[in-house]
């Protein structure tokens, strides 16, 4: 049968038939595979189960360029942060278009902390960044094999066992295109044992081009380490934005991720946590405010191969106007994993007659001594609470984002870093205004 | 406590031999060659004397079938049946239709009695006193006999296979036949609409309240013959049925497939309560033999304030692959779907519901118990879903699987799509074990292991027994223990 390939699906076949990236062989290999998955898969669209309320093919018209990277001062940085996030205590690392920028960027390694750009980490065939490619566990994915092969840069991070970081490691992602761009990452992070650490990921954008996202981010996490992870990001409108992050647990370790999206065009929030040590623990939470046409997709899945790990979710979604949003969470135990411990919540808030939810909680379960449950809810700012403060003089208007806060300020709880927290609270509130 | 002791006492009463429906009857039968094509459909359509539009309507179906896949989303894994390899009909020998029960065949109605299923008039139920039910038995391909046509014909329902009903009230089935599930719905609905031998025929005319609960009783008796019934009922305007399906299959080495098509129609202001008993052959302990039940129920709520309600047990089968479900299109309609589904042995289950709410002001409510021991494969699969106009669309979900031992596993898969503000879905599904507290409270009583199982899986599935006619409930709890006999230890 012959395959009916878009003009999107042609340019990217075409963008990766050379790599932009030049490494060890072992890469090669994988790349080569790679390129002849997506060649077979094509982009993923709604006969994927897994794609089903997200049709990429669909969605993605054309593919954009990368682009050279462009010319960007510390003070714009800075501008684009916004001052709560500029004056955080952070070291940055800045990617401008895809590219490590040295010089905005504080590559200064403390004691037990290793940096390097992906691009020399992979020239020089670091023994350590080997498992690149290899995290992930999980079947076929068209998104993940284009970003093994596209990928323009990023940046591998090692963390030495039982170190401390005292400051988060803070990835900021600018692009600086003045016309529509794609850019392709990936970060490898390798935390050792007992190592403690927090990263922030930022994603901005300086003319407000279109553009198309694909990350990768692969976490090891060693055993006992402890990993706060936030990932924010608020796209242009016509963007697309497909993340990956893929994490391995180990033994009594601690993984908390946050991901916040704000509007944005096509946003795809993908997680895969594969729990290998036993007594691991993941927090995997975010919230997404969406108004316009947005398109905000979170896709988890949450494998459990240890004995007695525990993953919590909870999901808080807000859709003004056309905005639509998909929440995809998988909890599989695996054979053996007794004394599993899941719990997993999505919840969303509809505030226009165009929005649209769609959910779908999975439970896969192999084994008996396990306590698993998730709960998916949809529905409309409650009459009677809107009542209640407006008997006390509240305005409409007030009263609605008040409750709106309320609603995914749960969520919001859940970020550890309190600058942070709060910077993300602030966003969500001029969201709120907006809407 | 008494029904708890009943299924004690049935528990302890088992012998070996979990599967008491197993035996055969030897009785004459009229087959079909073995096969199917087109002439087979017109053999069928020919020894039911159906008239030219049915004959049609069974071809195109059978054309459009020859073109469809068999589905493959379904978390089950079976050997596709050999489609060539079936007999499509069979029916007991007999040279006119039985007038009364004193002309059907007295091996037939020696199985009847011995699946507990009384034929005779004045026999009632056991246990339950001065409950009147009218059956319809379907034996193979063929309705052979249906009870209390008579009272129920003053009462102005019509209670017949849907053969009789397609000669005997052609305007009726011509309206609302397909309308539901439609002829090419899916391969095994579509398979269905070109072989269907019978079923049963239910019409409660307007403002009725059917005076008795129908039923029907399914039995495969004869080897490699596939049973393809249709059920067909309308609840017009104002009027209410309670409809009970019980079915069960000899013990027999090849799989034998079950592929049936339920329609339900309710108008404004009518009700429909459909409950089954499923307890087709499991297979044995290795997985071999056992039926594959493909089947596809749905029932549309076409009416305003209408109401839907399938209540289901799932004990049998080798594959089962069935989703009851709702279409609410009538303002305030409401769904209701309540479902225990228990596997044990090698089965595999793949079931739940589709709740489609379209009309204004719609609720419905799903309750899904699943009950996985053994190596046995247990999947909850749904669909709530709410329209653009669905406003005020309500639904409530909660499916909760329990897990015996460590070889079994439970899935849920519940898929809700909201396009609507208004609508309110909440959905919870949970996952756990029997608790080691539970069982020491239990066994700390004196009961014993099996028993204290027993007990608490009827406890864990209470909210859904409840639901079932009176004379579902004793036999469900009864049920519920041999379905989990050697599930421990």
């Amino acid at each position: 049968m012959e395959l009916v390939r878009t003009e999107a699906e042609n340019g990217l076949i075409s963008l990766s038939q050379d790599a932009p990236l030049d490494g060890p062989s072992w890469l090669k290999d994988l790349q080569d595979k790679a390129r002849a998955e997506f060649q077979a898969l094509g982009l993923p669209n709604r006969r994927v189960e897994e794609w089903k309320y997200t049709d990429l093919k669909a969605a993605m018209k054309v593919a954009f360029q990368p682009v050279d990277q462009g010319d960007i001062t510390q003070a714009q940085v800075n501008e684009l942060l916004g001052s709560d996030l500029a004056e955080l205590s952070t070291q940055a690392l800045v990617f401008v278009d895809g590219q490590l920028n040295e010089g905005l960027s504080d590559l200064s390694v403390g004691e037990g902390v290793e940096m390097l750009s992906l691009k020399a980490a992979l020239a020089d065939d670091v023994s350590w960044v080997k498992p690149i490619g290899t995290v992930q566990q999980n079947e076929r994915d068209a998104v993940q094999a284009l970003n093994l092969v596209l990928m323009q840069g990023g940046a591998a991070i090692k963390i030495a066992e039982r170190q401390e970081v005292s400051k988060p490691i803070h990835l900021i992602f600018v692009s600086t295109a003045s016309s529509e761009s794609s850019v392709a990452s990936r970060l490898f992070f390798d935390i050792g044992a007992g190592a403690n650490v927090e990263i922030i990921e930022s994603h901005l954008s300086l003319q407000n081009q279109a553009s198309q996202t694909n990350l990768v981010t692969e976490v090891l996490v060693g055993d006992w380490a402890k990993v706060r992870h936030v990932k924010f990001n608020n796209d242009n409108k016509e963007s697309v934005h497909l993340s990956n992050v893929i994490g391995k647990l180990g033994k009594e370790s601690d993984y908390g991720l946050f991901q916040a999206t704000l509007d944005g065009g096509l946003t795809r929030n993908q997680v895969e946590i594969r729990y290998d040590g036993d007594e691991a623990k993941a927090d995997i939470s975010g919230v997404a405010l969406l108004s316009g046409k947005s398109h905000a997709d979170m896709t988890l899945v949450m494998d459990h191969a240890a004995l007695a790990c525990e993953s919590r979710e909870l999901f808080k979604t807000v859709l003004d106007d056309e905005g639509r949003a998909v929440f995809q969470g998988k909890v599989v135990v695996q054979p053996g994993a007794q004394k599993t411990d899941g719990e997993m919540m999505s919840k969303a808030l509809l505030l226009s007659e165009s929005a649209e939810f769609d959910s779908k909680p999975e439970l896969e379960i192999y084994a008996d001594d396990v306590l698993c449950g998730h709960g998916a809810t949809t529905g409309q700012i409650d009459d009677e609470l809107l009542f209640y403060l407006k008997a006390r003089g509240i305005a409409d208007a007030e009263a609605r984002a008040l409750l709106i806060q309320a609603f995914v300020g749960e969520a919001l709880e859940l970020i550890e870093n309190d600058t942070l927290r709060d910077y993300v609270i602030d966003q969500t509130l001029a969201w709120y205004e907006k809407a | 406590m008494a029904a708890v002791k009943e299924t004690i006492d049935h528990v302890k009463e088992l012998d070996l031999d979990k599967y008491k429906y197993g035996f055969t009857t030897d009785i004459e039968t009229v087959k079909a060659p073995k096969g199917l094509n087109e002439d087979i459909v017109k053999f069928i359509s020919a020894k039911k004397d159906e008239p030219e539009w049915m004959l049609e309507w069974r071809l195109d179906a059978y054309e459009r079938w020859l073109t469809m896949k068999e589905p493959e989303w379904a978390k089950v894994e079976y050997e596709k049946p050999d489609f060539q390899d079936l007999y499509y009909y069979a029916a007991p020998k007999s040279t006119e239709g039985p007038k009364s029960l004193d002309e059907v065949d007295p091996e037939l109605l020696a199985t009847y009695e011995k699946l507990g299923i009384p034929l005779k008039e004045q026999a009632v139920l056991a246990g339950v006193e001065g409950a009147k039910v009218a059956m319809d038995v379907v034996f193979d391909s063929v309705s052979v006999v249906t009870t209390f046509k008579e009272e129920l014909a003053k009462a102005g329902v019509i209670f017949c296979s849907i053969s009789e009903a397609i000669k005997e009230h052609p305007e009726l089935v011509k309206k609302y036949l397909g309308t539901v599930v439609p002829k090419s719905d899916n391969f095994y609905a579509t398979l269905n609409s070109a072989v269907f031998s019978d079923g049963s025929f239910v019409y409660i005319p307007p403002g009725v309240r059917c005076p008795m609960e129908l039923s029907t009783y399914f039995r495969i008796n004869e080897e490699n013959t596939g049973q393809f019934e249709r059920t067909l009922i309308i609840a017009d305007k104002g009027s209410y049925v309670s409809y009970l399906e019980g079915c069960t299959a000899p013990m027999r080495d090849e799989n034998q497939l079950h592929a049936a098509v339920v329609e339900l129609i309710a108008l404004d202001d009518a009700e429909i309560k459909y409950s089954t008993v499923q307890n087709w052959y499991p297979g044995d302990k290795d997985g071999k033999g056992g039926v594959y039940n493909f089947v596809t129920k749905r029932g549309d709520c076409r009416g305003d304030n209408s109401k839907i309600s399938w209540t289901q047990v799932e004990t049998g089968s080798a594959i089962t692959w069935k989703y009851p479900s709702c279409i609410l299109r009538g303002d305030n309609s409401q769904g209701e779907f309540y479902s225990i589904a228990i596997s044990n042995g090698m089965q595999q289950v793949d079931s739940g519901t589709k709740m489609i709410h379209l009309g204004k002001n719609t609720s419905s409510r799903i309750i899904s118990k699943g009950i996985s021991a053994g190596k046995s494969s247990n999947t909850y699969r749904g669909l709530v879903s709410a329209h653009k106009k669905a406003s005020g669309a309500r639904n409530f979900t909660q499916c909760d699987s329990l897990l015996i031992g460590d070889q079994c596993s439970a899935h849920t898969v519940p898929y809700i799509e909201a396009k609507n503000s208004s609508a309110t879905f909440e959905h919870e599904a949970t996952t756990s074990k029997i608790s080691d507290d539970q069982m020491f409270y239990a066994q700390a009583r004196g009961l014993n292991e099996e028993e204290a199982v027993a007990l608490i899986v009827n406890g864990f599935a209470r909210e859904v027994i409840q639901k079932l006619p009176m004379e579902f409930m004793a036999e469900t709890q009864r049920l519920i223990g041999i379905s989990l006999e050697g599930s421990v230890g």
